[in-house]
């Protein structure tokens, strides 16, 4: 079981006296691609927060590589989202830095680099998000889909060991949807980066995610491998959701 | 109306008015340094956790900004020496009060600053293993320095305009001058008036510092 990288038991979130998941348990491979789907409000994107302590849960527990993340202290948890990237459905770039700024930030001040390795790694992984020319641009110059691959590389500065994504591609337009699919696929096949994406993008789905978990009325409704999931989903929800995505 | 306007006088009067100005900005812009720094003290006590002190944050901005200035003026001046023998040149009384109201007032300014910028910013720097206090100083303050600048604006406008009530303890700035004239020359309209035009001259050009400043702002919010 060395290869499990988090490990959920028994897992409950609640805001106030509302429960929005209640005692899920799942695991996460090294190098596995987890998809989670459910209408909205379902609370898979609360349930992505819980995974790098950005939400904190009230009943069960998470490890991380073995850390608990129940009751662990400010400073743990910090340690912990340093191995921990996050991407989110409005990029929620630093508009007053740079492209360059926002993604040589954490590295500089966190891991300790000199500006002009920071910088050199940033160079770097703005060629494998393709943008090296908005290097020096402000966000408010770049476009969606640009905007979005900027805060994919500025999570990989960290060099991190599990990337979460929460809807990465729901506010943008279908050709820069492409952009930032195209890059999370690089990620998988070269990188062979643990990822858990929350999205609706099917026909990607299909392509990338190696396991889909579905997510309704605070439970895991269905997890199954993703061939068997859109083709031969064994719950009659799933089949309910799919037609009701597919729809669209 | 056979007012006759004698504008004239204040072509020799002027330069005594305009005398005053020293006083002004000593007033004026010593009270927006220390508005400064009180507000900035007040407004993250109140962006933090501790109860206790946020309720002495609420009670000072509540205070100050509601007392009316003449009153809170009158009282660092004349009260204070009499209860705990602690007395005040006129300038002194006159920064310290316009310095408590305008904290108060900078406060506000600066709490809806730093709650203007969303809470994604701050998940986005906690999401890469920033702490509090370094997302504060990386992200939240270096935005929220230019969501701060309009309203903080209108607070050291307030300040400056209000340097014209300190002649009640007798500050030697232009508004006292112009009253003092007015005994000397019985000519009110025209001296009120030739200190109204030098506040607004003031206050104008420090405003069109201020519009300057938000400008140097090279990137837009997203």
């Amino acid at each position: 079981m060395e290869d499990v990288f988090i490990k959920a038991r028994n897992l409950t979130k609640k805001y106030g006296e509302t429960t929005i998941l209640e005692n899920i348990s799942f695991d996460i491979r090294k190098g596995e691609v987890l998809v989670l789907c459910g209408p909205s409000g379902c609370g898979k994107s609360t349930l992505l927060r819980c995974l790098n302590g950005l939400e904190t849960i009230q009943d069960g527990q998470i490890y991380v590589d073995n850390i608990a993340l129940r009751g662990a202290t400010q400073k743990e948890l910090k340690k912990l989202r340093l191995r921990v990237g996050m991407v989110f459905q409005m990029f929620n770039l630093f508009p007053h830095m740079t492209t360059l700024k926002n993604i040589t930030l954490a590295p500089m001040k966190l891991l300790g680099k000199s500006q002009k390795e920071a910088k050199e790694e940033a160079m770097n992984l703005l060629d494998i998000v393709g943008i090296t020319d908005k290097a020096d641009e402000y966000p408010c110059a770049l476009s969606g889909g640009q905007r979005q691959r900027v805060a994919i590389a500025r999570a990989l500065a960290m060099k991190p060991d599990l990337m979460l994504f929460d809807e990465p591609t729901s506010a943008l337009d279908p050709e820069m949807k492409e952009e930032v699919l195209n890059v999370i696929e690089r990620l998988r096949t070269e990188e062979k980066m643990t990822m858990v994406l929350v999205t609706h993008e099917i026909n990607f789905v299909k392509n990338v995610g190696d396991r889909v978990m579905m997510i309704e009325d605070r439970e895991i409704v269905e997890e199954n491998d993703a061939k068997n999931f859109f083709e031969n989903p064994k719950e009659e929800r799933t089949r309910h959701f799919l037609k009701a995505i597919t729809d669209l | 109306m056979n007012y006759e306007f004698q504008f004239g006088i204040l072509k020799e009067y002027a330069p005594y008015l305009a005398g005053g100005l020293g006083y002004t900005c000593m007033v004026g812009f010593g009270s927006i340094l220390f508005s400064i720094i009180i507000g900035l003290f007040f407004a993250s006590i109140q962006i933090s956790n501790n109860k206790i002190l946020k309720v002495i944050a609420l009670i000072y901005i509540d205070i100050f900004r509601t007392v009316p200035l003449v009153c809170l003026m009158i009282w660092i001046h004349y009260v204070m020496p009499i209860i705990f023998g602690l007395s005040f040149t006129p300038t002194q009384s006159a920064i310290i009060a316009l310095s408590l109201n305008g904290g108060a007032l900078a406060c506000e300014a600066f709490r809806g600053g730093l709650e203007a910028i969303p809470s994604t910013q701050s998940q986005a720097s906690l999401s890469l293993g920033f702490s509090r206090i370094d997302t504060l100083r990386y992200v939240i303050i270096p935005q929220a320095i230019y969501s701060t600048l309009p309203p903080l604006t209108n607070v050291f406008i307030t300040n400056l305009k209000n340097v014209t009530v300190t002649m009640i303890v007798s500050v030697p700035e232009v508004m006292f001058r112009a009253q003092e004239l007015t005994v000397l020359t019985f000519r009110p309209l025209e001296l009120y008036t030739g200190a109204a035009i030098i506040y607004i001259l003031l206050i104008a050009l420090f405003s069109y510092g201020m519009r300057g400043v938000e400008k140097l702002r090279k990137w837009e919010p997203i």
